[in-house]
Parts: structure tokens; C-alpha cells; sequence
């Protein structure tokens, strides 16, 4: 049995999230893959919403940078107000923390009479006072500060209250920051690393990192549950929440971490015809993948490694194979050497043609030839068809 | 273009006119003579004579009518629908309508200007009238023949050719309606996709599209959004840069704010210290002060104590010498009492006879007792002089040893006092050096790391000089190696223009030749095409059979040298003009880029610009360097400066530990060489004021013990006189002083008693008796005067008992007051203190309150320094919170790799599109180079329907390039086509036509055409007039038209049948003979 599961010793289950990003631009992609990353992002929250009910979580801590800035378009709040809609959790709060993507300020989603604050079903909490305190579930407590700006050299954490003498009860603060470890963070919100201790919290809930992290004592952890989709490549440990359960018998609490990204994303570098071909044969729906392909191909490889491209890539009329797809192709490079009898049926202005490209591809810059042999050949192929 | 309408007025021997065309096959028929020919020539009139032309009069009315007038509607394509207007004549005019429904016309030209518009229209290679060298009157071009070819010119066809066209519109048009068809489909197919990629991302001149959908303005678009976006973002980033730089100085200011406030705490800290402990030991030295005064307090009463018993022991001496002296004068008195009875009874003596007897007896006994009093008081008068002198010298050395001790107080305090000035003044020296030392160490340091600063600031300099000098050469280097192109994109763009007019007219010139030489003997020929080079033929009765696109030159040995040349001599000239300007222009361009072509050119061109790009770059780079070096100091000079000064610097510290000075600077905190000399003056200042303060001190020290010892020295005499005195006398000298002046004061009581005695002895018995009297008197006086000192010793007596008394008394209070005092306590208690003060460590330094004042105010400074720099952060802090922090640096990165990937995608779409162009440009120039060949387009499907017509008699037919030269296989060798029978020739010239036609889609016109053919052809030809109706106007007429219509068509729908006979009328003798 996991300890959560033990409920006779459960006192309080809670779910810790942070860094959703809605309505992040994803600026180095198309219109299409940006809508569709950002769209996922929204899923993401929906299965983080599914997770908190599978467990039954008796709070949902939402730890800041929600959106990905104060004022989004309104098809992204719009979108997480209906999520937050088609749930009836009475005895479920959820608090939405402000964080410095997202900061608590004039115009921002957060203010009283913004159509999205508005919306919001009332058990559904905004963290908007810097002492802002909650009770929860069998008199847990929470504290909470907001960010009020999207940079500040104040520590949240260390401005949340001390744990009283003779307060034997569940602490938990969620502040929005970067630990002292993290580089950068003396003007981004920075937070003593212990700052559990020092306030004698049970547990620190924080966002801003994206990966998951969970910081020492065990007694009384501080953990930083990640995004719930990764947000760009290299990020890792990305795709988490964290469910966390504390003891009725003031033992340390359980922290586990549950998968709840979708999306993988993969920095993958062909160098072979062969390689893109096993690489085509893999799952890859799911997955952002940035391609760089580095080979010497010949026209007929050319011509596949084009077709593999473009199912993976899809166009119009179908769904690509890969989720969302990004090619380097400035390391293919076009072989003359064996054009594969391509040029032997063709009529002799073609053939003319063909000679003409050759030469010139043999001269200084004359990549431009091979390409447009390269054309020349795709066009053909489809002529013939 | 086909025909609608005709209306024919006074023409020839018709009045009027009047026809409508139908769209496919339009038989116009009736018998001979009845004016077939002259419809046929008005129609050709309409569209190709001048209405003025001498030509016209060929149409006057036969009949004296007014001038010939016709009036042809035509549809050049749909919706456009042209109306001609023609009056011939010399005074002919005419006027040309534009309609888009055929109803509503609009004059849009009018007389000479209608031919030249028509020209336009119809494209049949007619250029417009008017021009120097253009033809005068009905020019029938190769299009006007092959369309509207008159009655008698059944094979005219193929006696003409494009080339004796007036213009090159009849080409074009051709070239455009045959292109198609000239080549391979899979070449149209694969050229078309590649056009409509270009097409996509170029203009049919070749530029980029700049419409909404341009790929180019897309991209554009896109990346300048993200450039818009990563400005915004990197403006952000820059100031939020700069904000944290600002705080990172903040904080490092903050922390040496807080080591500076920390220093001054731990100053103040030890000056308090120091100052708690001076205070402390100053309290301390206050109550041993008290301690000792209270032990000293203890001592002077035991002392007093022990002076009460001395002066009670003194007292009772003093009670018992009066009394003694008491009892004495009481004795006294006794015996002056008894003196004085004496002298009474001795005067009732003398006043008796014994008195005689009596006073002799008495005054040797008188005499004798003076003498021995005389004697005794030299005695004792001698003695008293040796007792005093011991007095004396008793209290000499009393007062010495008292003036010895506060002397012996007094030295030994000067030189404790002098002790340890001498301590705190070694201290002092010792700081002094130390301090000195650490200067000294922490000037080397400064020198160390100056010099190291020199050194980098010396090999950076020579590493920007290096630098900015490899650059100037490198673009030195580049600008040596450039070629002299200096080409502006205006002047390349004329140079393109100039080579696309050249390659237009070269076009235009190739119009495909063909000699044959025929030798009589041996002949040596040599044949230069259009590439220009000379190829021998030695020909011996043969035949030499040379073809070129545009020119052939023939030189036949020494005897002839013939050129050959294609195209009108006009448009020659041109070629030549543009020839020469393009070998004036262009050709020097090419050289001096040394490239073959114009992609090269264009090629050299944009890699000038990147090489001069990069050479301003380098050049810029280098300046830029140079600057930097410029605007460095002299770091060379200061380099040598700080060597000598680090030399100088460390001879300073030489044999010293610097580790343990690299320690005592971090223990101490000394900031710097200046913090070091400021230390060091405020050490040398304390210094000299131990120095001052140890030189007094040994001054007084010096003085107190000179004195101590000229005391010593008096003490010494004084004692030495004291002994030798003491020596002569017995007992204590105080006890011998009272006896001696006891005994000499009772000696001279004595002998004056005696004197008086003896003197009253001697004298006269009256005398004795006065004497006696006297004596009584005296001895009365005597008794008197002896009962007064009775009374005083009495006297003396009781203030000795009260003296003792009240010494007594002190004494009992002295034991009292000494029973109180505890000496050992108060000693032990004194001993604790002293111990206490030797537990507190002396300061090292003596601490003033106004050091304290001014530690306290250099700590109030620092933290006033620092509040003022954490205020600083805060309001940075504040700034950084306007400006975005990390969120803006993530955006900025964000939007900087966007831009970069969107600068790829446009990079790879330029790339995309040139090769697609490149592609293009292949394609076409591979076709151009393959050559146009009309002939070739054309033929295969003449000789396809001719082969069909004839059951493959015929084979292949050949046609020139611009459609010349006919000729065709038959019997497995080709022949020309005047060879062949003239119904052949009809029918292969009607085949030709149609089909030209067709391709032409235009109306085409056969005007008694097939007379000569046999019905079984006939009836094939009219199925291929069938086929080609379905798509053009074909106005057939014919004196037969069963040939071309059959009877059950007669008056169907798809055949346009007209009886000239009806519609036209004719006038005068004409029509009367008609009728």
C-alpha cells in the first residue's frame, strides 16, 4: 500500500501544481504548432484537474504563472474558466496563486472585475493579499503571497508568518520564486532555500521552475512541482504534479510526483536516409520533435527523405505523424554522383536540362544547381504520375 | 477570331452585300461570276488594305457607284468584338468600333490609325503602315495567306514563309499558339509546374511579388514582427540588464558597506573594550585607592595607638616627675617653711648671744655648700649640652628618615610610572613598525596587482593593435584583390536589358538557313555557323549541305567569300547595334569580372558587395580596436612605472614574513595602503606622545631618585652624628634631657639658696639682724616663693594627671577605634583588589571619549552608508519590477530564437525559389537552345492527316523553322512539294492551313480551294473540316457546295450555308447578265 493510501493516517491530501503557461506564444513556431502547444498546455491542466480527483485531493494549490502573462488573450482564460466550470468541487479549494508571468496587477486577470475573476465558481480562490491565509481540511493552514510585479528581490517565503510557539497544526505556504541555488534569482522573486525551516511550514508548495525539485528537509519539504507540459527543448523533468499527504501523526509528508504531461519533446539529429526511416516508424503523435538532419543523399534517397518529411509534417488533407514538427535540413546535401538512371528517359531538352544543372553544380556555389536538380527530379516524378 | 458580319457596298461588280457568319463551317456558295471573290476580297480588304491605298481602285464600282465601302464585324476573342469601316478610295477613310455585345459600338480608331490597331489585333506579322519600309498596298503575310489565301494562290502557302513577314507578330503568335505544341509534353508539363512554383514568388518580369500572398512579403512580414517583438523584448532586456548590473554594484557596495560597518562595529567595539576596561580598571584602581587609604587609615590608628601608649607612657612619667617635683616643692615648702621659722628663730636668735657663733658656723658651712653647688651646675650645665646635642641629632635623622621614606614613595611611583610608559611606549614602537610593515606590504600588494593590471592592460591593447592590424591587412588584402568591378544595380539593370534585347533580336534573327554547294571540282570550303567557327569541307563534286539558326559565311578557297545572313536587314541592324553595344557594355563588364555570363556577373556583383561589406566590416572592426586602444592609457609606460615602483615596493618588504603581514592586514582589516599611512600617522601620533610622556616621567623618576639619595646621604650624617652624640651619654637622651634639666634647675634653686645664705652670713649683725629680717623676709619669700612653686608643681602636677588623663581617655578611645580596625583584613582586602586590577587586562591603547565619540560616529556612518545603499537596492528593485526581470529575458530569448528560425526559413525560401527559378531559367534556356522549330510542331500533324488522307503514300513532311521549305518523303526520299500533283498540293495546302488555323484558333478562310480534288479525298477533307469546325470558323467559298455540305445539311444548324445569290446584289449590266 503507497502511504497516501493509507487513509486512516492521511490528515490532508493535497495536489501541488504550478507553471501551466496558458497562452504561452511558442514564437519559434507556425501558427498551427503554436495553437496546438498552446492548446495542449490547456489539456494539461485538464488531466491535472482529473488527477486531483482520482486521488481526492482535499485542496489544489496552484502555485503562479498560470498564464503566461497578466492580460492573455481571452480564449486562454476563457478556456481554463471552463475547465474550472465543468468541475463542482465544494469541498475541493483550489487557489490560484499570481506568479511573476502573471503578476497580481492593474489589468491583469486578476483583478476583481475582470470578466475572468468574475467567472470564477466560488471555491476557487485567488491569492490576492501579500498575508493571505486559508483553512483547510481538519485545520491545516495555508499562507500564500502573491507576485506583484513581474521581477522583485523580496523573499515571499520569508515574508509568510512564523509558526507560533506550542502550534502543533499543518502549515503550508505557497509563495512563487527561485530558490537560492538557481541562478538569477536575486531579482526573481528569490527564496531561501530554508525558508520551510525558518517558518516552520510542513511544506513549501513554490513554481517557477519548470522541472520538478524537491528540496530538503524531508520533514518539511519544499518542492517546486514543475509544469505539467514541457515548454521548450533541453527542459527536463518536465510533465509533473505533485500529490502530497500529510499525517495525522505529525510524521514527515509523502510527496509523490505523477506524470501528467502528454507531449515529449525531442531534439533528434539523423544521419542517414536509414536513421529518418527508423525514426519514421516510431510513435511519434505525440511528440515535438526538432529534426536536423545531417546526410549526403541522392536524388532517389532525396526524393524519400522529402516523402518522410512530409508525412511526418503532414499537410492539408492529413495529420502528420509527428505532433509538431521542425526540420533542419541545411545538412542535406545533394549527391550528383549516381542520379539513378533519372535522366535516361527523359527527352533531350531534359536531358539538356540535366547536363546544364551537373555543370553548374560542379562550380563554386553550385548547391543552387543541385537543388533545382533536385526539383527538377520531384517535378518529374510527378509529371510522370 | 472569327467573322460575324459582312456588309460590301460598290464593291467591284456587287452593290451590296449583306452576310451573316456562323461560328463553325460557313459555305458560301453560288455560281461563277456571281462575286465569290470579290466577298473573299473585300473580307482580305477589310483587314489588310489602307483605305486610302492606290490598291482600292482595284474594288471600284464596275457599275459608277460611289466608292467601294465594306463593313466587316469580327470577334478577335470573346467579348471583344472589333467593327471595320472602309471607304476605298483616295479619299477613302475608315473607322474601327469596339463592342464587347456586337450592338453597341464605340469608335475607337479612325482612318490611318485603324490599320496599324488591326495590325495589332489580328498579329499576322503585318507591320503597321506608315513606317519607312513597310509595305504599301494588300500585303499578304504568311498568316494573311495561310487564313485568307485568295482564290488562284492555292499553294501560295508554301511559298511563303514567316521570314518575308513585315513584323514579328505573326512569329509571336505562331511561337505562342505552336509552342505548346512544339514541345515534348513532359517538358510542358514539368516547365508549367516549375512556373507555377516560381509564379508563386515572382513576377513575369522576374522580380519578387510584393502582393498580399508573396511569399517574400509573408516572410518579410513575419520577421519583421519578430525583429518588432525581439527590439521590444531586447530594449527590455538592455534595461533590465542594466538595473541588475546597477544592483549587482549596489550589492557589492552593500557588502563592502556592511565589512566597513562590521570594521567600524569591531573598532568601536575595541576602543569600547578598551575604554570598559581603562574604565574598569580605573574603578578598580579607585577602590584599591580606598582599600589602601582604608589600610593606611588602619595604620595611623595603630600608629596613633601606639603613639597614645608612648605619650601615656610619657604623661605618667611626666605625673610622676611632677609629682616627684610636686613632693619636692612640697619639701621645699617644708623647708622654706622651716627655712623661713629658721630665720625667725634665728632673728629671735641674733637677737640673742649665740648668734654670733651660730652664723660663722653656718657661713663656712654656707660657702662649702656653694662651692659644690657651683661645681655641680658646671657638671650638669656640661652635661645638658651633650644631652641636647643628642636631642638635636636624634630629631635631624627623625625628620631625614621622614623626608627618606616620601622620597623613597616618590622615586619608586616615578619609576613605576616610568616602567611602564617605557612598556606602553615599546607597544607603540612595536605598532608602529608592524603597521609600517603592512603598508609597506599592502603598497607591494597594490603595486603587485597594479603592475598585473598593466600587464593585461598591456596585452590587451597589443592584442586589439594585433588585431585591428590583421584586420586593416586582411582588408588591405581584400581591396588588393578585388577586381575593378564597379557595377551600380541601375547599371546592372541596363546591362540585363541590354542582354535580353540582344537575345530578343538574335531571336528575332533566327529564321534558320540553309545552303548546299554543289562543287564542279576539288574545292576546299569553310563554313562558319552562328557559333562562329570555321570548319574546312574539301568537297570533290559533292555536295556540302550546311544549316544555321541566324547566320552562314562560306569562303570557297581564295575565290569567294559569301555571308548568308537570316532576318530583315532592320532588325539585323539592331542585333548589330545591341551587338556591339552588349561587346561595349556588357562584354568589358564580364571581363573585368571575369565571369562568362550574366549569373556569374550578377554572382561577382553580390560577392563584391558581401567582400566590401566584410572589408568595411573589418575595417569598422579595426577602427573600432583602435579606438579602444586609443582611448586605453599608455598601459606600456605604466607597465615599466609599476615595475619600478613594484620593485621599489618590495625591496621595502624584503626579509619579511608576508604571509604573516597578509594575515595581520585581513586580521585587522586594513583596507588599503591609505587606510595603512592613515593608521600609521595616528600610531606615530600616539607615538610621540608616549615618547613626551616617558621622557617626563624619567625626568621625574631621575629627580626623585637624585633626591632619595642627597637625603640618603644627609640621613647617613645625621645618624652618625647621633650615634657618636648618644654615645656619650647614658640611657636614652630624652630621660637624661629631663634629668639633666631637672637637676640643673635644682642646683640653681640651690646655689641661689646658698648665695643667699652665705650673703646673709656676712653682713652686720644689724645688718645680720636686717639681714636676718632680710632673710626672714626672704626666706618668707623664699617659703612664699616656694609655696608658688608648690602651687605650680601642684599645678603641674594635676595638668600632668590631666594630661594623662586625657591621654589616658585618647588611648581608650585609640583601643577602641583599634579594636575596630581589622589591619590584616583591610590588607587582604587591599591585596584582593590589587589582584582584581592585575585580572583586568591593561588595553592595549589608552582609549579616550572622544575616541569613543569618533568610533561611535564612524559606526553611525557606516550604517548611515549602508541604509542608504540598501535604499538604493530597493528603489532598482522597484525599477526591475516596471521593467520584467527573467520573464523579459525568456521573452527576449524566446523571440530571438523565432526571429532566428524565421531568418532560416527565409534564407531556405530564397533558397527554395532561386532554384526554382534557377530551374526555370534551365528549362527555358535548354529549350531555346534546342531551338523553336515551328516546323517541327507543326508538321507531325499536317503529315499525320495528310498520311491519313493519302493511305501513307507520303511520309514525313518537312517544314523549315519558321515553316519554309517544304518538302516531303515520298518513295523513301524526300521531295519537294512542287513534285507533287496540283490536287495534292491543294489538298496538302488546305491541310496546312486548317491546321494552322486551328492552332491559331482563327477563322480561316478557303476560297475556292479543292477544285482539283477527287470526291473520295473530297469527302475525307470535308469529315476533316468537320473536325476542325468544331473548334474554328472555317468560311469556305465554292461555285460546288456539295463538296462541302451534304444535302441532308443543307439547311441543318451545324453548317452555315449561304446562297450568294441572295445576298448579293448586284448592279448595272452585271446584274442584268447575272439575271
Amino acid at each position: 500500500m503507497k502511504p497516501w493510501e493509507a487513509t486512516e493516517d492521511v490528515a490532508l491530501k493535497i495536489l501541488h501544481t504550478a507553471d501551466w503557461h496558458l497562452g504561452c506564444r511558442f514564437r519559434s513556431f507556425g501558427d498551427d504548432d503554436r495553437n496546438k502547444l498552446t492548446r495542449a498546455r490547456l489539456e494539461a491542466v485538464d488531466r491535472v484537474f482529473g488527477l486531483a480527483e482520482s486521488y481526492s485531493v482535499d485542496a489544489v494549490l496552484c502555485a503562479g504563472d498560470l498564464f503566461d502573462e497578466p492580460a492573455p488573450p481571452e480564449q486562454w482564460w476563457r478556456g481554463l474558466l471552463e475547465l474550472l466550470k465543468r468541475r463542482n468541487w465544494q469541498d475541493r479549494p483550489v487557489f490560484l496563486l499570481p506568479g511573476n508571468h502573471d503578476p497580481l496587477e492593474a489589468n491583469s486577470v486578476w483583478t476583481v472585475d475582470h470578466p475572468f475573476r468574475r467567472g470564477l465558481p466560488p471555491w476557487v480562490h485567488v491569492v490576492d493579499r501579500d498575508d493571505y491565509s486559508m483553512e483547510l481540511q481538519g485545520g491545516a493552514m495555508l499562507f500564500a503571497a502573491p507576485c506583484r510585479s513581474q521581477a522583485g528581490s523580496n523573499d515571499l517565503a520569508m515574508l509568510l508568518p512564523a509558526r507560533p510557539d506550542g502550534d502543533k497544526g499543518i502549515r503550508i505556504g505557497m509563495v512563487h520564486g527561485q530558490t537560492f541555488d538557481m541562478p538569477g534569482h536575486q531579482t526573481n522573486f528569490p527564496i531561501d532555500s530554508e525558508a520551510a525551516v525558518k517558518r516552520g511550514l510542513d511544506y513549501l508548495a513554490l513554481g517557477d521552475t519548470h522541472a520538478f525539485r524537491e528540496l530538503p528537509p524531508k520533514a518539511q519539504p519544499t518542492v517546486y512541482p514543475g509544469a505539467p507540459e514541457t515548454t521548450k527543448f533541453g527542459e527536463t523533468d518536465a510533465g509533473f504534479a505533485a500529490i502530497v499527504c500529510f499525517s495525522r501523526h505529525g510524521r514527515p509528508p509523502v510527496v509523490q510526483r505523477e506524470p501528467v504531461g502528454k507531449w515529449r519533446w525531442r531534439d533528434e539529429t539523423c544521419r542517414s536516409a536509414a536513421e529518418l526511416e527508423n525514426l519514421r516508424r516510431e510513435d511519434l503523435r505525440d511528440c515535438v520533435l526538432r529534426l536536423t538532419l545531417e546526410m549526403q543523399v541522392s536524388l532517389a534517397e532525396e526524393s524519400r527523405v522529402d516523402a518522410i518529411i512530409r508525412e511526418l509534417q503532414g499537410d492539408e488533407t492529413a495529420h502528420g505523424r509527428a505532433g509538431v514538427l521542425q526540420v533542419n535540413r541545411q545538412g542535406v546535401t545533394l549527391s550528383t554522383a549516381d542520379l539513378g538512371g533519372f535522366d535516361e528517359n527523359l527527352p533531350d531538352v531534359l536531358k539538356s536540362v540535366v547536363g546544364r544543372l551537373l555543370e553548374q553544380s560542379e562550380l563554386p556555389g553550385g548547391e543552387m544547381a543541385k537543388r533545382a536538380l533536385s526539383h527538377l527530379y520531384r517535378v518529374v516524378r510527378e509529371a510522370r504520375q | 477570331m472569327k467573322l460575324i458580319s459582312l456588309l460590301v457596298e460598290n464593291f467591284r461588280g456587287i452593290r451590296k452585300a449583306e452576310l451573316e457568319f456562323g461560328s463553325g463551317l460557313n459555305v458560301l456558295y453560288g455560281a461563277n461570276d456571281l462575286g465569290k471573290s470579290s466577298i473573299a476580297a473585300a473580307i482580305r480588304a477589310a483587314f489588310l488594305l489602307q483605305a486610302t491605298s492606290s490598291k482600292g481602285k482595284e474594288f471600284e464600282s464596275w457599275h459608277g457607284a460611289g466608292d467601294p465601302f465594306v463593313k466587316l464585324v469580327f470577334e478577335s476573342e470573346p467579348q471583344h468584338i472589333w467593327r471595320v469601316r472602309k471607304t476605298f478610295g483616295s479619299a477613302g477613310h475608315a473607322f474601327l468600333d469596339e463592342s464587347s455585345d456586337g450592338v453597341h459600338f464605340n469608335n475607337v480608331k479612325r482612318a490611318g490609325e485603324v490599320d496599324g490597331e488591326l495590325s495589332k489585333i489580328l498579329q499576322w506579322g503585318l507591320a503597321p503602315p506608315g513606317g519607312k519600309g513597310k509595305p504599301k498596298g494588300m500585303s499578304m503575310t504568311f498568316l494573311a495567306t495561310a487564313l485568307m489565301a485568295e482564290q488562284d494562290k492555292v499553294a501560295a502557302i508554301f511559298e511563303q514563309s514567316l521570314t518575308g513577314d513585315s513584323d514579328e507578330s505573326g512569329k509571336k503568335r505562331l511561337i505562342k499558339a505552336l509552342n505548346a505544341a512544339a514541345e515534348d509534353p513532359l517538358y510542358r508539363k514539368v516547365l508549367g509546374k516549375v512556373q507555377e512554383r516560381v509564379d508563386i514568388a515572382f513576377t513575369s518580369t522576374g522580380r519578387q511579388k510584393q502582393g498580399q500572398n508573396s511569399p517574400w512579403i509573408r516572410i518579410r512580414e513575419a520577421i519583421r514582427r519578430k525583429e518588432e517583438d525581439l527590439r521590444g523584448c531586447t530594449e527590455l532586456v538592455k534595461k533590465t540588464e542594466s538595473i541588475e548590473a546597477e544592483m549587482r554594484a549596489l550589492r557589492a557596495d552593500q557588502l563592502n558597506g556592511k565589512a566597513a560597518v562590521e570594521q567600524a562595529e569591531a573598532i568601536l567595539a575595541q576602543i569600547e573594550t578598551a575604554h570598559r576596561l581603562g574604565v574598569q580598571r580605573s574603578e578598580i584602581a579607585d577602590r584599591l585607592e580606598q582599600r589602601k587609604e582604608a589600610l593606611r587609615a588602619v595604620e595611623a590608628v595603630m600608629r596613633e595607638l601606639r603613639q597614645t601608649e608612648t605619650q601615656l607612657g610619657a604623661a605618667l612619667a611626666e605625673v610622676e616627675k611632677c609629682a616627684k617635683r610636686e613632693r619636692a616643692a612640697h619639701q621645699e615648702l617644708e623647708d622654706a617653711t622651716q627655712r623661713a621659722q629658721a630665720a625667725k628663730d634665728e632673728l629671735a636668735r641674733l637677737q640673742s648671744e649665740d648668734r654670733a657663733r651660730e652664723r660663722l658656723l653656718q657661713q663656712e658651712s654656707a660657702q662649702k655648700q656653694c662651692a659644690e653647688l657651683r661645681t655641680r651646675q658646671v657638671q650638669t650645665e656640661a652635661s645638658l649640652a651633650l644631652v641636647e646635642r643628642v636631642r638635636r641629632a636624634a630629631l635631624r635623622v627623625g625628620e631625614l628618615e621622614a623626608e627618606t621614606a616620601k622620597l623613597e614613595a616618590a622615586a619608586n611611583a616615578a619609576q613605576a610610572q616610568q616602567e611602564r610608559a617605557l612598556k606602553v611606549l615599546d607597544d607603540a614602537r612595536r605598532d608602529e613598525r608592524t603597521m609600517q610593515q603592512a603598508g609597506d606590504w599592502l603598497r607591494c600588494a597594490a603595486m603587485r596587482q597594479a603592475l598585473a593590471e598593466a600587464e593585461t592592460g598591456f596585452a590587451q591593447i597589443e592584442t586589439w593593435r594585433v588585431t585591428a592590424k590583421e584586420k586593416r591587412a586582411a582588408a588591405a588584402k581584400l581591396e588588393a584583390a578585388e577586381p575593378g568591378l564597379d557595377i551600380t544595380p541601375a547599371q546592372l539593370q541596363a546591362l540585363q536589358k541590354l542582354d535580353r534585347d540582344l537575345e530578343v533580336a538574335r531571336a528575332s534573327l533566327r529564321v534558320g538557313l540553309e545552303v548546299s554547294v554543289r562543287a564542279q571540282g576539288k574545292l576546299r570550303v569553310s563554313v562558319s555557323g552562328d557559333d562562329g567557327a570555321w570548319v574546312a569541307h574539301d568537297l570533290d563534286g559533292s555536295v556540302l549541305e550546311t544549316a544555321a539558326d541566324r547566320e552562314i559565311a562560306i569562303n570557297i578557297d581564295s575565290i569567294a567569300g559569301i555571308v548568308v545572313s537570316g532576318g530583315s536587314a532592320e532588325v539585323r541592324r539592331t542585333a548589330a547595334g545591341l551587338q556591339s553595344r552588349w561587346a561595349a557594355e556588357v562584354e568589358p563588364a564580364l571581363a573585368k569580372a571575369g565571369v562568362l555570363n550574366f549569373t556569374g556577373l550578377v554572382r561577382s556583383i553580390e560577392e563584391k558587395a558581401a567582400r566590401a561589406s566584410g572589408i568595411k566590416e573589418a575595417l569598422t572592426e579595426a577602427a573600432q580596436l583602435e579606438q579602444r586602444v586609443a582611448d586605453q592609457p599608455d598601459w606600456a609606460a605604466l607597465r615599466l612605472q609599476r615595475q619600478a615602483e613594484l620593485a621599489a615596493a618590495e625591496t621595502a618588504v624584503t626579509g619579511l614574513d608576508e604571509s604573516a603581514l597578509e594575515k595581520l592586514v585581513r586580521g585587522q582589516r586594513i583596507q588599503s595602503v591609505t587606510d595603512a599611512e592613515k593608521r600609521l600617522v595616528t600610531i606615530r601620533g600616539d607615538l610621540a606622545k608616549r615618547i613626551s610622556d616617558e621622557r617626563r616621567l624619567n625626568d621625574t623618576s631621575a629627580r626623585a631618585v637624585a633626591a632619595l639619595q642627597e637625603n640618603t646621604r644627609a640621613m647617613s650624617l645625621a645618624r652618625a652624628e647621633f650615634t657618636e652624640a648618644q654615645s656619650v651619654i647614658e640611657g636614652n637622651w630624652e630621660s637624661a634631657l629631663a634629668r639633666h634639666r631637672s637637676e640643673r634647675d635644682a642646683i640653681g634653686l640651690a646655689l641661689h639658696a646658698a648665695d643667699a645664705r652665705l650673703a646673709g652670713l656676712g653682713s652686720e649683725d644689724v645688718e645680720v639682724s636686717s639681714k636676718a629680717e632680710t632673710a626672714v623676709a626672704t626666706a618668707e619669700a623664699q617659703r612664699a616663693q616656694t609655696q608658688a612653686a608648690h602651687e605650680k608643681t601642684g599645678e603641674d602636677l594635676r595638668k600632668a594627671e590631666n594630661t594623662r588623663a586625657s591621654i589616658e581617655g585618647q588611648l581608650t578611645l585609640r583601643k577602641e577605634a583599634a579594636a575596630k580596625c581589622d589591619e590584616a583584613g583591610a590588607r587582604s582586602a587591599a591585596a584582593l583588589v590589587e589582584a582584581e586590577l592585575a585580572l583586568v587586562p591593561k588595553p592595549a591603547h589608552s582609549v579616550t571619549d572622544s575616541n569613543l565619540a569618533e568610533a561611535g560616529q564612524h559606526v553611525r556612518e557606516a550604517r548611515a552608508q549602508l541604509q542608504g545603499l540598501a535604499d538604493a537596492i530597493h528603489a532598482k528593485g522597484g525599477a526591475l519590477q516596471h521593467v520584467g526581470g527573467d520573464v523579459v529575458k525568456q521573452h527576449a530569448a524566446d523571440a530571438q530564437e523565432a526571429l532566428r528560425a524565421e531568418r532560416e526559413r527565409e534564407q531556405d525560401l530564397k533558397n527554395e525559389f532561386a532554384a526554382w527559378d534557377l530551374l526555370k531559367n534551365t528549362l527555358l534556356e535548354a529549350e531555346r537552345e534546342e531551338g523553336v522549330h515551328l516546323g517541327r510542331a507543326l508538321g507531325g500533324p499536317i503529315a499525320e492527316r495528310f498520311g491519313e488522307l493519302t493511305h501513307g503514300r507520303y511520309g514525313h513532311l518537312s517544314l523549315g523553322p519558321d515553316l519554309d521549305t517544304p518538302s516531303i518523303t515520298a518513295a523513301g526520299a524526300p521531295r519537294e512539294l512542287a513534285a507533287l500533283s496540283v490536287g495534292t498540293r491543294e489538298q496538302l495546302s488546305t491541310i496546312f492551313r486548317l491546321t494552322l488555323a486551328e492552332q491559331l484558333q482563327s477563322t480561316v478562310m478557303l476560297d475556292d480551294q479543292l477544285t482539283q480534288t477527287d470526291s473520295l479525298r473530297m469527302a475525307w477533307l470535308r469529315d476533316l473540316i468537320r473536325v476542325v469546325t468544331r473548334q474554328i470558323q472555317v468560311v469556305v467559298f465554292t461555285c460546288r457546295p456539295s463538296d462541302y455540305v451534304l444535302p441532308e445539311e443543307m439547311n441543318s444548324a451545324a453548317v452555315h450555308s449561304i446562297d450568294l445569290e441572295q445576298a448579293i446584289k448586284r448592279g448595272g449590266s452585271a446584274a442584268a447578265a447575272a439575271s
